[in-house]
């Protein structure tokens, strides 16, 4: 650790230049299952960004002791508590989304990005980077995961957070409520983050 | 690496792969999270509960037909489980009963020996006490099936059921609502039916609880699927919906695969037939002796006295 990290850098890299998603394409399975409504992806968002920050901190603060030979395991017991936490806690004060969300809250579990970040950062550096650097991790994941939701449900049903924005005029396309769609606008939105960072264009 | 503390400064070999060391991470990592889980499960149970409590009651009000502007007027879901006050506008409500499945007649008793109330404790509280899922698991209270019988892959079923009646405001019956449950591929599924008073037209099926592959079997949550449950408008403008009894009076309906072709059949979910099987299996379940069918052929014969007058009941419930 030659040189201290500045907070702004932990936190805002992993949101543009080194996104989760859109550079490292992880977590693509729940970007695509989450995203139909803007309540459903913000809500997955923040469990997200809470368990990837506690998870990093957390085997950064055990990091010396954790034996090699299991570490991964241990890694995973600490990302699945956190994750049925997350669960418990929806369950009691958020009923119908926690229904809704179903699987996709215990499948954080197995989300690369934050057995990713647990492994390939958290066991390297200290608490307080490692929080920062989940936050932003979280963050990058919830970017991309707000503005596809966005799309898909402004076209797909016309609709922001379950209230209505488009006029009635306009016939809601279904295709949008569909997975593929998502893998489109995931398409469209590397595109158009590597026209404006064109050093994250991989070489031909 | 720096050394987290002076502690571990002094050691100056710390060797974090020993086997010692193996098993005390292993061993604290486990207590610290178990306590963790189990104190956050614990402290939030009840809310969790009462969530629960009220996504069930959510289930019958909307599988009973009631709609969101009802429900807005109403205050609030629980509100349909009591009459309406002298204040308030007059509305349908719900009342909730209990059945013994063997005979078809009031399960009350059974249920207070069971929770083991005394008799002075009032009926309702005994009926919002019971939980027939825990009088399934019970010894004493419980049918135990044999292979034969248990098509709904139940193996055991209560004595006593809840049955829901939808009421108008004068008393008279516009639909019973029956709770149904019956494994599908990965699990059992929890739901309800709900049934016009001539004990044959289905006019809503819902599921609140189960474990189905989402996009396959999940889709028993399709409103899509679920709208071939309701009464819908045939060409010439009547009401007309699933039927139940075939003209042998036994259960008939079915989960086909394909398209539908007659009010028995029920198309299939695609690439879910074992899910589809089991919504078939566990309504000829609940609808044959081993449920609810001694209660409805009791229904069914205390009404035909008075046959005319439900027939026009019927038809004043379908306008309101």
């Amino acid at each position: 650790m030659a040189k201290q990290a500045s907070a702004k850098d932990l936190v805002l890299d992993p949101v543009f230049n080194n996104n989760p998603i859109a550079l490292q394409i992880l977590g693509i399975c729940s970007a695509l299952a989450v995203t139909t409504r803007m309540d459903k992806a913000f809500v997955m968002s923040l469990a997200v960004i809470f368990v990837t920050a506690l998870s990093n901190a957390s085997v950064a603060f055990i990091r010396q002791r954790i034996p090699n030979s299991i570490r991964i395991i241990v890694q995973m017991t600490i990302i699945a508590s956190l994750v049925i936490m997350v669960d418990q806690f929806l369950k009691a004060f958020s009923y119908g989304l926690s229904k809704e969300l179903a699987v996709f809250v215990g499948l954080i579990i197995t989300n690369c990005i934050v057995m990713g970040r647990a492994e390939g950062f958290a066991m390297q550096n200290n608490v307080r980077d490692s929080f920062l650097d989940g936050i932003g991790n979280g963050l990058g994941y919830s970017l991309i995961l707000i503005v596809v939701a966005f799309f898909r449900e402004l076209f797909g049903a016309g609709k922001l957070f379950g209230s209505q924005i488009l006029p009635s005029w306009y016939e809601p396309n279904g295709l949008m409520l569909l997975s593929p769609s998502a893998f489109f606008i995931i398409g469209f939105a590397i595109w158009a983050l590597r026209t404006w960072k064109i050093d994250q264009i991989e070489e031909a | 690496m720096q050394p987290e503390n002076e502690n571990e400064a002094d050691e100056k070999k710390f060797d974090k792969d020993s086997i010692g060391n193996v098993l005390f991470i292993a061993t604290s990592v486990c207590l610290v999270c178990s306590f963790l889980v189990a104190g956050l499960a614990v402290s939030l149970k009840s809310m969790q509960d009462a969530n629960k409590k009220r996504d069930i009651m959510t289930n019958i009000v909307r599988v009973a037909g009631i709609q969101d502007r009802d429900i807005e007027s109403a205050g609030s879901i629980e509100a349909f489980f009591s009459p309406p006050g002298e204040n308030e506008e007059e509305r349908v409500y719900i009342e909730d009963i209990l059945i013994d499945l063997e005979t078809g007649d009031s399960g009350i008793e059974i249920a207070r020996e069971f929770l083991e109330l005394g008799e002075s404790v009032k009926d309702s509280e005994v009926i919002a006490a019971y939980d027939q899922f825990k009088a399934a698991n019970s010894g004493e209270y419980s049918t135990k099936l044999d292979k034969a019988a248990d098509i709904a892959g139940l193996e055991k079923v209560e004595k006593v059921s809840h049955v829901y009646l939808l009421r108008n405001p004068d008393g008279s019956i516009v639909k019973y609502i029956f709770p149904v449950r019956g494994k599908g591929l990965w699990s059992v599924l929890y739901g309800f039916l709900s049934v016009e008073p001539d004990f044959q037209t289905i006019s809503g099926l819902t599921y609140y609880s189960h474990g189905e592959t989402p996009g396959l079997g999940g889709e028993v949550d399709n409103p899509d699927w679920k709208k071939q449950w309701t009464l819908q408008e045939n060409r010439r403008g009547q009401l007309v919906g699933k039927k139940i009894f075939g003209d042998d009076n036994e259960v008939k309906i079915s989960v086909i695969k394909g398209k539908s072709k007659d009010p028995y059949e029920v198309d299939g979910l695609a690439g879910a037939t074992i899910t589809s099987n089991g919504v078939t299996n566990m309504l000829e379940f609940w609808f044959s002796e081993t449920g609810f069918k001694s209660y409805i052929d009791k229904q069914k014969k205390a009404s035909s006295g008075v046959t005319s007058v439900s027939v026009v009941s019927e038809g004043v419930s379908d306008n309101g």
